[in-house]
C-alpha cells in the first residue's frame, strides 16, 4: 500500500482509524468515527479530501486535441483553453470504459483524471499523433476542497482571481512561491474546487489551506462523508454503479454512455472516435437501461417497521449493493436494480440510483423498491427522479462577478 | 470534382490489371499513380546515359496465363511464352548447371556434376508437377476465409482441402511432412550437389528474412517451383508496356504524376473519395489500392479513422526491405566463365548453403551480406534497345541488403555494398570491372523512397507463413477491408509475390462483386 504526499497530516488527524484502500493508497473513511460532521463541511463549509488516488495523465503536443477526441465521446477539439470537461470513454462497441475529466490547460496541453489506470489503454492510440503522454499519477498530488466556503479559503490562499474561476473552468496559480492549478470541479455536486500540486509542495499546500481554512469552518473530510454527497449529486460510481467494460466479466456487465444517462457528454456526429458507430446506431435504436434517480416514500417506510412495533432503522452511510426495482408492489415483474442509495441529511429523503429498463422510466412515476424488515422481504413505493437530487445554485454561480458574466 | 465508379491508386502491374478487369467490365475507371511513368515495379528506368533498366522485378516467371488470356494482352503486343526462361546455376571455376522446362536436358545438365542428381531431379520435378494443380488452384482463387465468416466460404476451405487428398495419401503426407522443413534439410534428402541445392534454393530464400535453415523455407520453394510457368519476352517492360496499353483500350483514365494523399471517408464510414496533393478530388464508391497495405491505412487516412485493431495488426506487418537492386552499363557483351551456346538471360550465383546462410547471417545483425547472392537478369540478351549496340545491361538483385543497417546506407556503405556485388560477379565472369561504364544501386531505402513502399519490400509484406495464410491481415484476406468500399489488390493481398497480375485480377473480381 502506498501513501499520498498527504498521508502525515491524515494520520495525525485520523482519530477513528478508518481506513480504506483505494486505488492502492491508504484513503481515511472518516476522521471521526461518525462522517456527520465531514458530511455538513462539504454542505454548509468546506471540506478538505485527499484525491491524489486518482490516475492523473498528462497529454501533451501539437495533436493532442485530435489524440484526445479519438478516444474520449466529447470533441475536445472544441474545448477552450481554461475549460475541463467531463465525460467518458467508450471501446469499439460503445461501452463504458471510466470516466473522468479532460483540462485544456493550454493549446496543447491536458490533464486527464480517470479512476482507472489508463494509460495501456490510451496509449494504444498514439500511432500517427504527435503527442506525448505521460502517467503524472504519482507525481501529482491532488486535493478536493468543497462547500460554500471553499471559493473564500482558495482565495486567501492563491494569487487566482476566484470571482472569475466559472463552473468547469481551470486555472494555474502561485501559493508562496510553488505553483498549483485549480479545476472547479468535484464529486459533491456543490461549490468546491480541486487543487493540484507537484508532490513536493503537497504537504506546504495542505498545511496552508487549512490554516487559511480555519475562519471558515474547513474540516478534513473522508471517503464516507463524500460517498453521501455524490448519491445526492447523482454522479455515478464505477465499479459500483457501473463496470469497466473491459473489466466485466459478461456482456451484461457493460453499459453504454446512454445507458448511463451520460449521453449529454457524447459528440456524435464529428471525425471518427472509438465507438462512434456503435453509439450512432444506439442512439437511432435506443438504449436498454436508463439510470435513474429514486425518492423512496417515507411513510410507507415508517409503516413497514411500524407493523413490527419498530422505528424506521436507515444506516447513516451510504450504501452500494443491488436490490432489486419492480414494477408492481408484489414485486412479480422486475424493471431493473439499485446499485447505490443514501439518507440525504440536507434533503431528509431516502434516495437511491437504479438502472432500469428505459421503457419504464417516467419521471414522478411510482415503481417498488424492495426492503427487508425483520428478516421479511417486502417493498415500498419510490417516485423516480432526475439522478441529481441537490444542486444548490452555488455550484455554478460566480457572485464576485458584476452583470452579465454572473 | 470527376464521378467515377472505380478508382485505382498505383498504377504498377496490379493496379493495371485492376484497372483493365473493371473497364472491361463496363466500369469508369480512374488509375492514379504518383510517379511520372506507369508500370511500377515492372517499368524500365533510365540509370544512366544510353541504358535503360529492366523492372526492378526481373522475374516474368510466375505471371498468370489465366489473367493474360483474360485480359487479352496478346492484342497489345504481349509475347508471352509457356515455359519458363532458363536458369544458369554459376560455379565459380566455370562449371554450370541449366535448369530449363526440359527435365531431360536439365538432367543432361546435372549429370555433368553428378549422376545420381540428374536421375534424383526428374523425380524431384514429377513431384512437384504431383502438386503444381493443387498449389495452383490456391495461388489462382481468392484465399478461404478463416474460421470465423460464412458457410460458403467453409465448403470453398472443405473443397480445397479435398483436392490436397486427391492428391493421393502418401503425396498428402509427404507435403505436410515437407513444408514446415527448412529447404536445406528437404533438398538434402534429395540431392548430393551443393551447387544444384544451392541453386534450386535460392527463389525459396529470395526477398524473405529467411536463410537456407530457416524453417518453412520448403513453401516457398514449392510455390516457386509450381508457379514459375511462363517467360515474357523482352521481359517485365513488356508487360507494363502492355497492359498500359490494354488499359487505354479499354478506357481507363490514367493520371501519372497524381500523389493520392488521402481518402475521405462519408459519414457511414465508407469510402467516399480520393483527395491529391494539388488537391483534386475524384469521387467513387470503389477505391482499388495496389500499393502496399502499410501505405494505404497508415498514409492515406487520418490516425482517426483507422480501428486501433486494425491498426495494431497493420503495424505488425513485416516489410522488411533486404533486397537490393544493381543496374550494370556494360560497354560490351557481359563474357561468362562458363561457356554457352547462346547468351543467357536468367542466371544464379550460391554455391552452397553454407554461403546462401552466411549471407543471411549479416542481416541478423543489422548488417548486409559480405558476400551477397545474386539473381542475375540480363535483358539486352532479347531487348536491345536498352542500350547501345553492342553494350549491354545487366540487372542484378541482390540480397542481403537490410533497409534498416547500423549506422546507415552512408556513401561508404553504398560503395562497400555496390563494389561486393560486383566483386561477386566478376567471380564468373571475365574482364567485367572493365567494361562497367554505369551503374546504379538500389538500397531497399531507396526503393522505399521511388517507389513509396513502406520498408522498401519487393512484395510489399513479407512472404512468411503467417503473413501468406489470410495475407496480408485476416480482415482484409478476401481483398475487402474493414473501411467500407476501399479494396487491396496489390502485392500485399495475395499470396505469390513477384510478377503474377493475380493480385489485381482477383481485387478487381472482389471489387465488381462486393455489394454498394
Amino acid at each position: 500500500m502506498q501513501k499520498t504526499p498527504f498521508f502525515p497530516r491524515m494520520m495525525s488527524l485520523c482519530e477513528s482509524m478508518h481506513w480504506k484502500e483505494w486505488a492502492g493508497y491508504h484513503a481515511v473513511s472518516s476522521y471521526q468515527f461518525y462522517h456527520d460532521q465531514e458530511y455538513f463541511a462539504f454542505r454548509n463549509s468546506a471540506g478538505l479530501l485527499d484525491v491524489t488516488p486518482l490516475f492523473k495523465y498528462r497529454v501533451e503536443g501539437p495533436d493532442a486535441a485530435d489524440y484526445l477526441s479519438h478516444i474520449m465521446v466529447r470533441n475536445i477539439r472544441k474545448l477552450k483553453v481554461g475549460r475541463v470537461a467531463y465525460l467518458c470513454w467508450c471501446d469499439d462497441d460503445g461501452k463504458v470504459i471510466d470516466d473522468g475529466t479532460v483540462m485544456r490547460r493550454s493549446e496543447t496541453s491536458f490533464f486527464v483524471t480517470s479512476a482507472d489506470p489508463s494509460y495501456a489503454w490510451f496509449s494504444r492510440f498514439r500511432r500517427g499523433y504527435d503527442v506525448e503522454l505521460e502517467d503524472v499519477s504519482d507525481k501529482v498530488a491532488g486535493l478536493a476542497l468543497q462547500g460554500p466556503t471553499s471559493r473564500d479559503i482558495l482565495r486567501q490562499t492563491c494569487d487566482a482571481d476566484m470571482d472569475q474561476l466559472k463552473f468547469f473552468q481551470t486555472v494555474s496559480a502561485n501559493v508562496d512561491g510553488y505553483s498549483i492549478w485549480i479545476s472547479r470541479t468535484g464529486y459533491t455536486g456543490d461549490l468546491g474546487y480541486e487543487i493540484w500540486v507537484e508532490n513536493a509542495h503537497a504537504l506546504k499546500l495542505w498545511d496552508a489551506l487549512m490554516a487559511n481554512g480555519r475562519n471558515y469552518a474547513i474540516r478534513p473530510a473522508g471517503l464516507d462523508a463524500l460517498d453521501v454527497t455524490r448519491v445526492e449529486a447523482g454522479l455515478i460510481l464505477k465499479n459500483v454503479d457501473y463496470y469497466n467494460s473491459l473489466h466485466a466479466l459478461i456482456e451484461d456487465r457493460k453499459s453504454s454512455p446512454y445507458e448511463l444517462s451520460l449521453g449529454w457528454t457524447v459528440h456524435l456526429n464529428r471525425a471518427p472516435f472509438n465507438g462512434q458507430q456503435a453509439l450512432k446506431a444506439e442512439k437511432a435504436s435506443g438504449s436498454q437501461w436508463t439510470i435513474a434517480g429514486l425518492d423512496i416514500d417515507w411513510p410507507e417506510t415508517e409503516a413497514l417497521y411500524a407493523k413490527h412495533g419498530l422505528p424506521p432503522e436507515i444506516s447513516t452511510m451510504a450504501w452500494r449493493k443491488s436490490i432489486p426495482i419492480y414494477f408492481d408492489r408484489d414485486g412479480a415483474q422486475q424493471i431493473g436494480y439499485a446499485t447505490s442509495g443514501t439518507w440525504s441529511p440536507i434533503l431528509k429523503k431516502n434516495i437511491a440510483l437504479a438502472t432500469l429498463q428505459t421503457d419504464y422510466v417516467d419521471l414522478g412515476s411510482e415503481v417498488y423498491i424492495e426492503m427487508t424488515v425483520e428478516h421479511k422481504r417486502q417493498t415500498v413505493a419510490a417516485i423516480l427522479h432526475k439522478p441529481q437530487f441537490y444542486d444548490p445554485e452555488r455550484k455554478k454561480s460566480n457572485p464576485g462577478l458584476v452583470g452579465n458574466d454572473k | 470534382m470527376s464521378q467515377y465508379d472505380a478508382i485505382i491508386i498505383g498504377a504498377g502491374h496490379n493496379g493495371l490489371t485492376a484497372a483493365i478487369v473493371l473497364a472491361q467490365a463496363g466500369r469508369k475507371v480512374l488509375v492514379l499513380e504518383r510517379r511520372n511513368a506507369v508500370g511500377g515495379l515492372a517499368a524500365g528506368n533510365p540509370f544512366c546515359e544510353g541504358y535503360i533498366s529492366p523492372g526492378l522485378l526481373h522475374d516474368t516467371s510466375m505471371i498468370r496465363t489465366s489473367v493474360v488470356d483474360e485480359l487479352g494482352l496478346a492484342q497489345h503486343g504481349l509475347e508471352i511464352e509457356n515455359t519458363p526462361a532458363p536458369i544458369h546455376l554459376l560455379a565459380k571455376d566455370g562449371k554450370q548447371i541449366t535448369l530449363s522446362a526440359d527435365i531431360e536436358a536439365t538432367a543432361e545438365s546435372i549429370s555433368r556434376i553428378s549422376k545420381t542428381d540428374a536421375e534424383a531431379y526428374k523425380a524431384y520435378k514429377h513431384f512437384m508437377d504431383h502438386i503444381a494443380s493443387w498449389l495452383q488452384t490456391l495461388l489462382d482463387s481468392p484465399q478461404p476465409a478463416l474460421p470465423g465468416s460464412d458457410l460458403g466460404q467453409y465448403f470453398q476451405l472443405f473443397k480445397k482441402s479435398i483436392g490436397l487428398r486427391r492428391l493421393g495419401k502418401d503425396t498428402m503426407m509427404e507435403l505436410l511432412k515437407i513444408l514446415p522443413m527448412s529447404v536445406e534439410d528437404f533438398l538434402d534428402e534429395h540431392f548430393e550437389s551443393d551447387m544444384l541445392k544451392a541453386g534450386l534454393a535460392f527463389p525459396a530464400i529470395f526477398a524473405t528474412y529467411n536463410g537456407p535453415r530457416s524453417a518453412f523455407t520448403t513453401m516457398n520453394l514449392l510455390l516457386h517451383e509450381t508457379a514459375s510457368l511462363t517467360r515474357v519476352k523482352g521481359g517485365p517492360m513488356q508487360l507494363a508496356g502492355a497492359l498500359e496499353a490494354a488499359a487505354r483500350a479499354a478506357g481507363v483514365d490514367i493520371r501519372t504524376g497524381t500523389t493520392v494523399s488521402k481518402i475521405a471517408l462519408a459519414e457511414d464510414g465508407s469510402v467516399r473519395s480520393v483527395q491529391t496533393d494539388s488537391g483534386e478530388e475524384f469521387t467513387s464508391l470503389r477505391i482499388g489500392a495496389s500499393i502496399s497495405p502499410v501505405n494505404v491505412f497508415f498514409d492515406l487516412f487520418s490516425p482517426y479513422e483507422i480501428n486501433h485493431r486494425l491498426a495494431a495488426q497493420v503495424e505488425n506487418l513485416r516489410t522488411r526491405g533486404l533486397v537490393a537492386k544493381v543496374n550494370l552499363a556494360l560497354n560490351k557483351s557481359l563474357d561468362w566463365k562458363a561457356s554457352f551456346e547462346q547468351p543467357i538471360e536468367y542466371a544464379r550465383t550460391a554455391s552452397s548453403f553454407t554461403e546462401m546462410e552466411k549471407a543471411f547471417d549479416a542481416v541478423k545483425y543489422r548488417q548486409y551480406s559480405q558476400k551477397p547472392l545474386l539473381d542475375i537478369f540480363v535483358p539486352t540478351v532479347h531487348n536491345k534497345h536498352l542500350a547501345p549496340d553492342g553494350h549491354e545491361v545487366v540487372s542484378i538483385l541482390a540480397q542481403f541488403a537490410p533497409r534498416a543497417i547500423d549506422g546507415g546506407w552512408t556513401d561508404a556503405a553504398r560503395k562497400e555494398f555496390l563494389e561486393s556485388v560486383i566483386e561477386t560477379l566478376a567471380e564468373y565472369c571475365l574482364d567485367l570491372p572493365a567494361s562497367i561504364v554505369g551503374s546504379e544501386l538500389l538500397t531497399p531505402q531507396d526503393i522505399e523512397a521511388r517507389y513509396n513502399i513502406r520498408g522498401g519490400h519487393l512484395h510489399h509484406v513479407e512472404h512468411a507463413i503467417d503473413q501468406l495464410i489470410g495475407r496480408p491481415i485476416g480482415s482484409c484476406a478476401q481483398f475487402a477491408t474493414p473501411i467500407s468500399g476501399l479494396f487491396l489488390c496489390g502485392s500485399g493481398s495475395h499470396p505469390g509475390g513477384g510478377l503474377t497480375c493475380m493480385p489485381g485480377f482477383l481485387g478487381a473480381q472482389a471489387m465488381l462483386s462486393g455489394k454498394d
